[in-house]
């Protein structure tokens, strides 16, 4: 892991996630309340118990950040999963404070962060995803290329 | 076809057997598009009959029906309006089908499509082997097959192999094209299950081999073809290597196939497979790598293929025995007919948009950007039929909306007369066409079709020449129809206040050359033309920035390839600002406020207006008073682009 630190670290970075996600506000305020989405390091999805980073809409204005077991696709309860290589990882940790959705998007072309989405694209809508989808150029991902 | 067509094509057109039947010649059309033309249920509406009429009319020696799900649930539905198969009571449409195959002298193979991860597009979930959540949002999210579920699958699939048999179909085939439910059993990314379907690569395997032979069983004496993928382009997820996925095809061989289909990606693939930005013969490598490792199983292979003479040599060079071919014939249903005839200058080439599959993706009906007829085929006004009364046209504009319309009246009897104020054919597109980064030489092929049918059908083309008031009145009353198809030109009243005027350069003039560019230049709007003239100059060394109003970029572009145009601004690392409108233009460069206020100063050698476009409309008053017929087709009415431009041309052709 670059700079030595582990990708469990990384997850457990709590205030600098909090500290990004209130700069992004607007990012994420067209979500509805209990809506989340998760980073989990790539080699943690074949191990039990895993862990994830989890950004939640939370009931008042904002967005919290905290680490919670992962146990598999199928009980994760986000509605949104970004697998990360830790070579992913710790570069959009590194990006944290300048510009870390530009990260990510650019770890997703580098094929070092993985999207899973884990509702249906009208929940996703509905839930208000849309402009975070858009804003890592994901809405454009079409089928058959 | 006369008796001496074909012998430029020697392979191509050489007659084979397959199995028990006799092919008259080497070309299998595949089922890679399905229509959604049909009813909800799966049941087949005249509408696709008719447009299988016309596929079963190409001349392909064997014909593959499009793809139809298995199950009476739904769960192996991808497509809004797929035909179904999974139940006695669609049968007549499918013998009607079959019978058109016969009747024009082709095999007949009927594709059953089971898209597993792709598919349950009414049910709102899909059916995996394995729980993999989906990573492009618009499919439904997933459910483990039991064992028990397996199995109905596989009977459900020799059911209605033995439907299509019953219905007169020669043979079937299954498919793992493009990640549909065999892709995911064979694949790693998908199958993560520990039983005797999961692991190894002969227990995932397992579920292609027991749907063989159960086809097999079900539709004795009759051939199964499968499509599999040489190359899944799912690497980077955890799917199979290309080693895997040959290792694969070796055991379907293995387990009696009478065919296999080579293929490439799946449709959540990082990279493009299918798009104009891959160069035609890019995966032959594949069939030939099949074909070596299976010298006796009958490989068919089309990805990215769309020319008959590199697919006669590939034949001849033992590539592959059969050429797949779909798009290519949705764009010209002749095009079998002009090969073999060594007329391919006559043909309409597909051009890779991928408007049929994005179209598709959005639950609607496909069409073809070449093609204005397919899927109205039913419809007899949309034909081209002799005109009652023979009439003298003009058509003001050389570009595809203006030659579609005279290509269309002059097949229908007219005496056409296109007036074009520029020096050659092509209008506007041409300039477009020959900067574009994905495949120039596919854009500029719909030039060259107009200049050769121009030709061929005596259409009289005025270069040089811009119709007016004054040349009206010089040639009134020679003409009883005028088509205004002029084109549009960027609007300059949607351009910011310039110190001094002309410091705003049209996009369109500069992707004609006929401007020319400083080395430092702001593009003003990041739809297509301001996107493609960017790129353009990016990579002829100049410094671009991008300044666009809207939050995104490609606003105005298909939605297949809107990432093709991200991905090019970021591989070329075009600074793009996005929020941004130009507040002023000054010799120095462009003053832009962001959606903040913002406020930054570019400089700039040369500032190119991209902004939204206005259609040449002039015109349309100016002679109204001076002519019977006055009509308007193309960006010249509303600009949009090559496809409406050539569908609203068309549309007009057949209706004057």
């Amino acid at each position: 892991m670059g700079q030595g630190i582990s990708a469990h670290e990384i997850l457990a970075d709590i205030p600098a996630w909090e500290a990004m996600l209130a700069r992004h506000a607007e990012t994420f305020a067209p979500l509805l309340p209990g809506c989340s989405l998760a980073l989990v390091p790539k080699a943690d999805t074949e191990r039990r118990p895993g862990r994830m980073l989890v950004w939640e809409r939370t009931g008042g204005d904002g967005m919290k950040a905290e680490v919670r077991p992962f146990t598999g696709y199928k009980g994760c309860g986000v509605d949104i999963l970004f697998a990360a290589e830790e070579q992913g990882l710790a570069a959009i940790h590194r990006a944290l404070p300048d510009r870390p959705l530009g990260e990510m998007k650019a770890a997703l072309r580098r094929g070092e962060l993985f999207l899973f989405v884990m509702k249906s694209r009208d929940a996703l809508i509905d839930a208000g995803w849309d402009e975070f989808l858009e804003t890592l150029g994901l809405a454009y991902l079409g089928a058959c290329r | 076809m006369n008796k001496s067509a074909g012998k430029s094509l020697p392979y191509l057109f050489q007659k084979a057997t397959w199995g028990r039947f006799p092919v008259r010649n080497r070309v299998k059309y595949g089922a890679c598009c399905v229509s959604n033309y049909n009813e909800r249920d799966g049941r087949i509406t005249p509408r696709e009959l008719a447009r299988t009429r016309v596929i079963a009319g190409t001349g392909c020696g064997i014909i593959t029906n499009q793809g139809a799900y298995p199950d009476p649930k739904g769960e192996g539905k991808a497509y809004f309006r797929q035909v179904a198969l999974h139940d006695d009571r669609f049968l007549p449409e499918f013998e009607k089908i079959a019978g058109f195959i016969h009747d024009a002298g082709g095999i007949a193979v009927q594709q059953i499509l089971h898209a597993g991860r792709y598919g349950g597009i009414d049910l709102g979930y899909c059916v995996q082997p394995s729980v993999v959540p989906q990573t492009l949002p618009h499919f439904r999210p997933p459910q483990e097959l039991t064992r028990e579920q397996i199995r109905a699958t596989i009977s459900h699939h020799a059911d209605a192999a033995r439907r299509a048999v019953k219905a007169g179909f020669d043979g079937t085939e299954i498919t793992s094209f493009m990640g549909y439910l065999l892709a995911n059993f064979n694949s790693r990314f998908t199958n993560q299950r520990t039983d005797e379907y999961g692991g190894s690569l002969e227990n995932r395997g397992r579920f292609m081999c027991e749907m063989i032979d159960a086809i097999k069983q079900a539709t004795p004496g009759h051939p199964l073809v499968i499509r599999l993928n040489g190359a899944e382009l799912m690497d980077s997820r955890g799917g199979n290597t290309e080693d895997e996925c040959f290792e694969l095809m070796a055991l379907a061989g293995r387990s009696g196939v009478d065919m296999i289909s080579v293929t490439v990606g799946w449709q959540e693939a990082p990279e493009s497979s299918i798009g104009r930005d891959i160069p035609p013969g890019h995966w032959n490598r594949l069939a030939r790598r099949a074909k070596q490792m299976l010298p006796d199983v009958p490989i068919a292979f089309g990805v990215r293929l769309p020319n008959p003479e590199m697919a006669d040599a590939c034949i001849g060079n033992g590539d592959f025995d059969f050429w797949e071919v779909c798009r290519p014939l949705l764009a010209d249903p002749e095009l079998l007919q002009k090969a073999a005839e060594s007329r391919m200058a006559e043909n309409r080439r597909c051009v890779g948009s991928l408007n049929c599959l994005s179209r598709l993706f959005r639950d609607l009906p496909y069409t073809c950007t070449m093609n204005p007829a397919l899927g109205h085929e039913v419809e007899p006004e949309t034909a081209i039929t002799p005109a009652a009364v023979k009439k003298n046209v003009m058509v003001i504009g050389a570009g595809p909306a203006g030659m579609e319309c005279a290509i269309a009246a002059r097949k229908r009897g007219h005496t056409v007369t296109v007036f074009e104020k520029g020096d050659c054919i092509g209008g506007n597109f041409k300039s477009y066409a020959g900067i574009d980064l994905a495949n120039s030489d596919d854009l500029l092929s719909v030039v060259r079709y107009y200049e050769v049918m121009a030709e061929k059908l005596g259409i009289a083309i005025k270069l040089n020449t811009e119709v007016n008031p004054k040349l009206m009145r010089s040639v009134l009353h020679q003409y009883d129809v005028a088509v205004v198809a002029a084109g549009a030109r960027i609007d300059r009243r949607l351009l910011p206040p310039c110190e001094q005027p002309g410091l705003v350069v049209d996009a369109l003039e500069v992707a004609a050359a006929r401007v020319k560019c400083g080395h430092r230049v702001v593009v003003l709007g990041a739809g297509k033309v301001g996107l493609t003239v960017a790129e353009s100059l990016k990579t002829r060394g100049h410094e671009v920035t991008i300044v666009e109003s809207a939050k995104r970029i490609a606003g105005d572009v298909q939605p297949s390839f809107k990432w093709r145009h991200t991905a090019w601004v970021e591989d070329l690392k075009i600074e793009c600002l996005t929020g941004t409108r130009a507040k002023n233009v000054t010799s120095a460069g462009v003053t832009v406020v962001n959606d903040k206020g913002e406020e930054k100063f570019i400089a700039a050698d040369t500032v190119v207006g991209a902004v939204m476009r206005c259609g040449n409309q002039e015109l349309f008053h100016e002679l109204e008073w001076m002519i019977d017929e006055l009509h308007g087709c193309g960006d010249a009415l509303v600009p949009r682009g090559l496809t409406q431009a050539i569908h609203d041309g068309y549309r007009l052709g057949v209706r004057i």
